[in-house]
């Protein structure tokens, strides 16, 4: 079982999201962390969007990881979000955004937080996979794919 | 409370063995892909740490992860031949002690 999966539950894989900018979906992140885990919408946006005034958190090939750390979560939060359209990210190659792991960690998890990176640029570099993943239809079949990366 | 960051990193053909260290804690390891991906996942990663951190790379392309993965106020490089470590757990010891 990949990383990933083991923090990845069905409630908070979304898929077919209508957005049109980094902006709303930073929103739509934070809508879903309060209506799923009763985390502020507030918090998680300004959270989100202060780590992105660093730097985009576009990886390129269409892929972004949005994150924050976060001083009193007690457990990692993540979310799987398929875009309908790609969106514009600023991402380093120029290429829109269409897959989005959304990652809330604990401020002291750092060896959480870059395992979980690695698990996701090995699987999300993998060009089969995110075919699989982009021909899902439900939930549950994306908590399968993961769960299919050893 | 010493909060640096260590982190040794062996660049090898198709991916980057990374260990990483905190101060009385055991050190981590795990693989990225030796991609624009990984490379890029590890500079944010880096770039986003308020703390200070202390990197040690060695490998086959070592130089150019290092350049890569950018500078920033609070980190510290070191290029290290691969003689001194073959394993992403020393190097992260060795930025620990290197002077």
């Amino acid at each position: 079982m990949s990383t990933i999966s083991e923090y990845l539950w069905p409630e908070d894989i979304l898929l077919d999201i209508e957005v049109a900018s980094k902006d709303e979906l930073l929103d739509e992140i934070g809508r879903h962390m309060e209506r799923e885990h009763g985390l502020l919408r507030e918090w998680v946006v300004a959270g989100l969007n202060r780590r992105e005034q660093v730097g985009s958190t576009g990886l390129g090939e269409g892929i972004a990881i949005p994150h924050a750390r976060v001083e009193d979560l007690t457990r990692i939060q993540i979310a799987y979000l398929r875009l309908k359209d790609p969106i514009p990210y600023d991402a380093p190659d120029g290429q829109p955004v269409s897959d989005v792991l959304a990652l809330l960690v604990p401020k002291r998890a750092t060896d959480e937080h870059l395992m979980i990176l690695a698990d996701a640029t090995q699987i999300f570099a993998d060009r089969q996979f995110r075919e699989h993943l982009h021909s899902c239809r439900h939930a549950l079949e994306v908590k399968s794919l993961f769960e299919s990366r050893a | 409370m010493n909060q640096n960051l260590y982190i040794g990193i062996i660049s090898k053909h198709d991916s980057l063995e990374v260990a990483t260290r905190e101060h009385g804690k055991n050190a981590t390891t795990m693989i990225f892909p030796a991609t624009g991906l990984g490379v890029e996942a590890l500079r944010q990663f880096l770039a986003s740490r308020g703390n200070p951190v202390r990197l040690a790379v060695a490998g086959a392309a070592a130089l150019s992860v290092a350049l890569a993965l950018g500078n920033v106020p609070f980190r510290e490089t070191f290029i290290v031949s691969s003689a001194v470590a073959t394993q992403a757990v020393d190097l992260a010891r060795y930025a620990e002690h290197a002077v």
